[in-house]
């Protein structure tokens, strides 16, 4: 009975296996405009330089932190967008599960999460802003509105458009 | 914080909204081409739990679709939809039931057909191949021969990230120094930066840069560095040390950026535009680097003709006579009634000093065109050399004729007209060629030598010093002019 209460979270693994190395199969590829200037400027952050005084940028803080983190963690360079990518991705597996994807969705997930052509493979904002779009769905169908409160304001420090979504859970927690 | 989370993402929002229709149209489009096929499967899933009328899943549906309508049109926008989509067809493999699992491994195959190819693809490839470039191939490239700090004007900061170097400035892109509200400001900051600390090397991304000629920062780069070589479509700049020839180079950057832009926007993996581009930097005298561009267009071309020719004409100008002859023969190869190619090979002939077959091709070039200027001059060059000083006069005569601002066929027209006994037509000739190259000090001295002949000593010594101060070590001028002066 145990065993097949831990099956899921052993699939999960397994396919947080897949989502690593398919990430790794893209460790060098050559960065774009924009995850690169948030790399840029994380390190920056972490050399002393205060963001919107010394380093000026538009978005809010969230993605430079997540990239501050990441470098942190790993260091300055390619792992570091490894790293980013691998646990944006990762994350979003688990998020996905707890949403109510089933294994099947997660199945999904593995199989497109590192999609070229959609620029999937790289740290842009958006990685994050998927991840969140889910875990407040996971939120709100669960009834954890303070949860889903604190994950819109998380996504409003990526992106202030993410107030939509925040705009659509009010709109689900009414329905429900 | 203020001025850049509200005063410039008011600007930047409103920017975005007033985008046009047809750009969010676009980005509808985009589900529908090939690339994007994979959405498919799991979009067909989820619309069955849209329509299953699942509210609280169409709701986030729905929000990330006018999330994504609202930000902007870039491809990469459309990933918020990728998680989004899987957890709807992870929803309908649950509601579909006994049809769950056929339908499950179905969506599978298909997403499984679409992804696994992309793993056999080289990165490079891939990045060239997605975004219709190979700029961020070639940054990182560049960026691995960058050993101190530099500073990038252009939209390219992974090169600071590629080369691990810190950003000399505040601001890792361009964007807000051109346009929105904080553009004086920026620019004013930034300026600061980069003169309390000027780096020795700034990079120049072309992409867009000819918009920017009356910038502050473009202008300050003008004025302080001097571009030195270039990297695919970049161009490295030194901090100037000195004047002199290199201020010369400067004068050119304008050019030759917008030429690289025009050959390299449309289609960088043609061999017609390293050759378009090997031409426009051959035109401002980057030998170097144009060769490069004509090596490449040749790679992706080997029987291009023109890519030959014009190949050979940039070894002749660096001295490398052997080669050129080899390429011009084998542009004659592929093109055997170039006269270009023929002259050319002439001229190159000429230089390695084997008269004869350099005499012979130039004919052959004027048998396919009799009113080309240069193959008339190149075998003038060749007659007048072997002593058929009558000949060389004719064609010369011709060569003007054809191409009146033909400086160096005026000049070896006046040299051979002298010879001949003709002075006062020289002078004419010497006079024309002063008027096209009125530094040229071979020229006044020549002229100055035919007017002492006719006795005109006083015009003589004008033009002996006028030839010292363009060349003041020019001592066969200098010997004349100390000569008149003590008869005088």
């Amino acid at each position: 009975m145990n065993r097949l209460r831990h099956w899921p979270l052993m699939w999960l693994l397994l396919l947080s296996l897949v989502i690593g190395w398919t990430r790794y199969h893209y460790l060098r590829l050559p960065l774009t405009t924009d995850p690169s200037s948030y790399a840029v400027i994380a390190h920056e952050m972490l050399n002393g330089k205060r963001l919107y005084v010394d380093v000026f940028d538009h978005k809010p803080p969230g993605i430079y932190l997540m990239d501050a983190i990441a470098e942190k963690l790993i260091g300055y360079g390619d792992w570091e967008i490894w790293l980013l990518g691998t646990t944006a991705a990762v994350s979003t597996l688990f998020a996905l599960y707890w949403a109510g994807a089933g294994l099947w969705g997660c199945v999904f997930w593995t199989v497109i999460q590192a999609d070229a052509y959609m620029e999937a493979n790289a740290p842009y904002v958006e990685v994050w802003l998927a991840l969140l779009a889910v875990l407040g769905y996971g939120a709100v169908t669960r009834k954890r509105y303070w949860l889903t409160g604190a994950i819109v304001v998380a996504g409003c420090l990526f992106k202030p458009t993410f107030l939509i979504i925040g705009g659509a859970y009010v709109a689900c927690a009414l329905a429900i | 914080m203020w001025r850049a989370l509200w005063q410039y993402n008011r600007w930047y929002a409103a920017h975005k909204l007033y985008d046009s229709w047809f750009q969010r149209l676009d980005s509808l489009a985009r589900l529908f081409t090939p690339e994007l096929w994979l959405l498919w499967p799991l979009i067909i899933l989820s619309a069955h739990v849209v329509l299953r009328r699942h509210r609280a899943y169409t709701l986030l549906a729905a929000s990330v679709w006018l999330m994504i309508w609202l930000g902007g049109h870039y491809r990469y926008q459309q990933i918020v939809w990728m998680p989004v989509l899987c957890l709807g067809a992870g929803l309908a493999v649950q509601h579909l039931h006994h049809r769950s699992i056929p339908s499950a491994l179905s969506a599978l195959a298909l997403l499984l057909l679409h992804e696994g190819p992309q793993y056999r693809v080289p990165l490079d490839q891939f990045s060239a191949e997605i975004h219709k470039t190979d700029n961020y191939v070639e940054s990182r490239k560049l960026a691995a021969t960058l050993h101190e700090p530099f500073y990038v004007w252009g939209q390219s900061p992974e090169i600071y990230f590629d080369s691990g170097q810190r950003p000399v400035t505040g601001l890792v892109w361009y964007y807000p120094l051109i346009q929105g509200p904080l553009t004086n400001e920026l620019t004013q900051q930034t300026l600061r930066e980069l003169q309390a600390n000027p780096p020795p090397t700034v990079i120049i991304d072309p992409w867009r840069v000819v918009e920017c000629e009356s910038h502050p920062i473009w202008q300050w780069i003008d004025h302080h560095y001097t571009a030195v070589s270039n990297y695919w479509m970049f161009i490295v700049c030194q901090r100037k040390t000195g004047s002199g020839v290199a201020l010369q180079r400067v004068g050119g950057l304008q050019e030759a950026i917008e030429q690289r832009q025009q050959a390299l926007g449309i289609k960088p993996n043609l061999a017609e535009t390293q050759y378009n581009l090997g031409n426009a930097l051959q035109r401002l005298g980057w030998l170097q680097e144009a060769i490069g561009h004509y090596e490449q267009a040749l790679r992706l071309k080997p029987d291009f003709a023109e890519a030959h020719c014009s190949l050979a004409v940039a070894l002749g100008k660096e001295g490398r006579l052997q080669e050129a002859i080899v390429q011009f023969e084998q542009a004659l190869q592929f093109m055997p009634d170039s006269v270009e190619a023929h002259y050319g090979l002439g001229g190159a002939l000429l230089q390695a000093g084997r008269l004869p077959e350099a005499i012979q091709q130039c004919e052959q070039a004027l048998r396919l065109k009799a009113d080309s200027a240069d193959a008339h001059y190149n075998l003038a060059v060749g007659l007048h050399r072997t002593g058929r000083l009558q000949e060389a006069i004719g064609h010369y005569e011709q060569a003007v004729r054809f191409k009146p601002d033909f400086a160096e066929a005026h000049n070896n027209l006046a040299v051979a007209l002298e010879q001949a006994g003709r002075v006062q037509d020289a002078i004419e000739h010497w006079e024309r060629a002063l008027q096209l190259i009125p530094d040229s000090a071979e020229a006044h001295y020549n002229l100055g030598v035919a007017l002492e002949k006719l006795g005109r000593t006083q015009d003589a010594i004008q033009h002996y010093e006028q030839a010292l101060r363009i060349k003041p070590d020019f001592t066969q001028a200098q010997n004349a002019l100390a000569r008149l002066q003590a008869g005088q």
